[in-house]
């Protein structure tokens, strides 16, 4: 019962939303685009979609730069 | 949400939201003119006339400035909507008969010649007709007020102040962009670059970006780089106590939204660079000093910037206060907030190691979170006196000092002085991410993230997994970020603000449609077309001199590109505890050893083996992308390919260090 965030196992439940697990991760840096399964999630969604058991999550931060 | 009812479409909206953009979302047409989405809706031409219904009550309003506060029914198209739009073009073409938009309009709605005569008739097909637009890009997209309204009634027209260029104007063209009948032309710039459309086209894609996207991105126009301060300390990323820490629970109270709330108090930016409408640079006014030769006085302070707060956590400090008053006096001393702060971290750890003692200071108590303290010796670094003169000294020559002076572990202090070539770290917790690691160590002006700063691209991402992966962005991106140097160019609009559909490209740290419009402001200024490889190479040559450069001048080799442990690992037991799941996890799962079965001094020194032998790694990937030799100096055949074999002295210079080839 595990999905991979970035390349990380993390505990998967059911009913766990893409805008949640970002909370739990404690991502708060705003400029970032969510990949699952290798589709792009637009940030509208993020609260409606609810991830599967086994899903790969990549959630991808564009920064580069301090 | 409230229910907003067009013809033969339903659409759920947020209070405020205006009828204009709710007709957008349903994908409803309302016709507009003096309306656009970078601005504050305005409602000058009334164009947008609609007729709505909420409850009993019928009416026409303005559909661009009339925010939905309960359910309404537009009607776009109902007999009293199309009469009032009908008569307002019938003045406008009256008045206005050769400007195209209005035609275009005019024609639309069925009007063909206006039925009476405008006593202001204007014949030019470039007449402006006082939308507004103009005047307000530059106000509110750019923060100037270049340009204004000027009369009243008939008399009413745009012009600057007394009818002059204004000094204040920098050419960036939005006005003449945004305006929809052409009534604006650029004069000449005196740089005479080759293509002066190209190079404000070029800048009208980040100013535009900078309005629609930064209050969703980066904040960089209300907080500037102070909203690092809540990130960082989210990722485990901002120093705490001489980076041994990368959070801490007091973070909150010297982060962006305490500042915007209590401290920033300039409305207007204040930008580097007057057409810069990022504007970064925030301050605090009115602010009374506590402490030092200004005390009692009430001054402007620029800042605090996130390198400021952050090397504030970094003594433990956590008081918004005392990071004014510090920025205010490094500022007035010509002191860097970075060098000052990282420098003091190191010395209040040396101070609760023993190595320091009261005696040594001059008196003074040096714990981490000694605010009084510190800024005492802030004034005495500044006055040339007491122990402000050995803290002046930077953090390579206090090891020293401390080591021969009061036999010192010198080992310790090497782990612990967080320099590389002589400069202070800045702020960032860099254990979790190698690259970084790299970025400071073999950075040619010594340990600061301006040439490359790869943290969540490696740490977070985890798009940089290999050695030859790290290598490579360890060469793209200092060369790329060499090349604002090169150009007198601030690098923060590159990727401080991006494009909105950034994230679906191939490369997004890259920021490729940005590299594409540098590429512009160089073909527009000087007349060549340039690629991006041809901006990188532009780099790349001056790096490597730099890098030779260095090598002359005794810092330019592998045993240079050193890092104090601090930086790689935990060097203390009380660090590895506070991250053990963590280092043991990356013990079972990266060396295959079992934690369970080792003493906390065993893990400490498996973990520091493992770190250190990846370092060294690194340096032999980088080097090798970067077409160096294993000493990490340029070999004689890259600097043929780069032309530089010409400088004189340049062959005999890589002999005497054994580069023949
Ligand atoms: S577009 Fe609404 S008043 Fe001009």
């Amino acid at each position: 019962m595990a999905i991979l965030v970035n390349g990380e196992s993390y505990a998967w439940r059911q009913g766990l939303t893409i805008a949640q697990l970002i909370d739990e991760k404690k991502f708060s840096f705003p400029l970032k685009t969510v990949f699952v399964n290798g589709k792009r999630i637009p940030k509208p969604e993020h609260k409606k979609t609810i991830l599967a058991d086994g899903d790969e999550v990549q959630v991808l931060h564009l920064m580069s730069g301090g | 949400m409230i229910e907003v009812s067009f013809e033969d479409k339903k659409i759920e909206v947020e209070p405020g939201t205006t009828l204009v953009d709710a007709a957008k979302a349903a994908g409803v047409y309302i016709t507009t003119l003096c309306h656009n989405e970078q601005l504050e809706p305005y409602g000058a031409c009334r164009i947008c006339s609609v007729e709505i219904a909420e409850g009993e009550r019928r009416r026409v309003v303005t559909a661009c400035n009339y925010p939905v506060h309960k359910p309404v029914t537009v009607f776009t198209k109902s007999e009293r909507t199309l009469r009032t739009r009908r008569v307002i073009l019938e003045m406008m073409l009256a008045r206005w008969p050769k400007v195209k938009v209005i035609q275009n309009m005019a024609k639309l709605a069925g009007v063909e010649e206006p039925r009476f005569a405008h006593p202001d008739r204007n014949e030019s097909e470039n007449a402006c007709i006082l939308c507004g637009l103009c005047v307000r890009i530059c106000k509110e997209g750019l923060w100037h007020n270049v340009l204004a309204f000027e009369g009243r009634g008939p008399t009413r027209k745009v012009t600057q102040p007394f009818g002059e260029i204004s000094p204040e104007c920098t050419g960036c063209s939005a006005c003449a962009d945004i305006c929809p009948t052409g009534a604006i032309t650029m004069v000449d710039d005196p740089n005479h670059p080759a293509d002066p459309a190209r190079i404000r086209k070029a800048g009208q894609v980040v100013t535009r970006e900078m309005i629609l996207l930064d209050h969703q991105q980066a904040l960089m126009r209300i907080v500037g780089t102070a909203h690092l301060v809540e990130i960082m300390n989210d990722y485990d990323l901002l120093p705490v106590n001489n980076y041994k820490f990368g959070d801490h629970p007091d973070a909150e109270k010297i982060s962006s939204p305490h500042f915007r709330k209590k401290y920033f108090t300039q409305g207007v930016p204040d930008a580097c660079y007057l057409g810069c409408n990022m504007a970064c640079t925030k301050a605090v006014e009115g602010f009374e000093l506590k402490t030092g030769p200004d005390q009692g006085k009430f001054v402007v302070v620029d800042g605090p910037e996130y390198e400021t707060l952050g090397g504030s956590s970094n003594m433990g400090i956590f008081d918004p206060e005392w990071v004014i008053e510090m920025n205010y006096y490094c500022d007035t001393y010509g002191i860097d907030t970075i060098s000052y702060a990282t420098a003091m971290a190191f010395v209040m750890e040396c101070y609760e190691a023993g190595v320091l003692n009261q005696e040594r200071t001059g008196g003074l108590e040096l714990p981490f979170g000694a605010a009084d303290a510190a800024i005492e010796v802030l004034h005495q670094m500044a006055e040339g006196e007491g122990f402000g003169l050995t803290v002046g000294l930077g953090i390579r020559r206090m090891k020293k000092l401390f080591a021969e002076k009061y036999d010192a572990d010198a080992a310790f202090l090497q782990d612990i002085g967080m320099e590389a070539k002589g400069l202070e770290y800045s702020e960032y917790v860099t254990k979790e991410s190698l690259a970084q690691q790299g970025g400071y160590g073999i950075a040619l002006k010594g340990a600061q993230h301006d040439e490359a700063w790869l943290i969540f691209m490696d740490m977070v991402n985890k798009q940089i997994p290999s050695f030859e992966d790290k290598a490579e962005a360890l060469h793209y991106f200092p060369m790329w970020r060499t090349w604002f140097g090169l150009n007198g160019l601030c690098k923060l609009p590159w990727n401080d603000v991006e494009p909105e559909d950034n994230g679906e490209v191939d490369e997004p740290a890259k920021v490729p449609k940005h590299v594409d419009g540098y590429c512009n402001l160089v073909a527009g200024m000087t007349g060549k077309e340039v690629k991006p490889a041809d901006l990188i190479l532009q780099s790349e040559r001056v790096y490597n001199f730099q890098r030779i450069f260095n090598l002359k001048m005794g810092f330019g080799k592998r045993e240079h590109d050193v890092i104090p442990y601090r930086s790689a690992g935990p060097v203390t037991e009380e660090e590895y505890q506070s991250r053990a799941e963590r280092y043991d996890g990356q013990l079972k799962e990266e060396q295959g050893l079992d934690p369970a079965a080792m003493s906390l001094a065993e893990k400490v020194a498996a973990t520091r083996q493992w770190r250190e032998d990846r370092y060294q790694k690194l340096l032999d990937a980088v080097y090798k992308r970067r077409g160096w030799t294993a000493d990490g100096i340029p070999t004689l055949a890259t600097a043929k390919r780069l032309g530089l074999d010409q400088m004189e002295g340049l062959t005999e210079l890589l002999a005497a260090h054994g580069v023949k080839e």
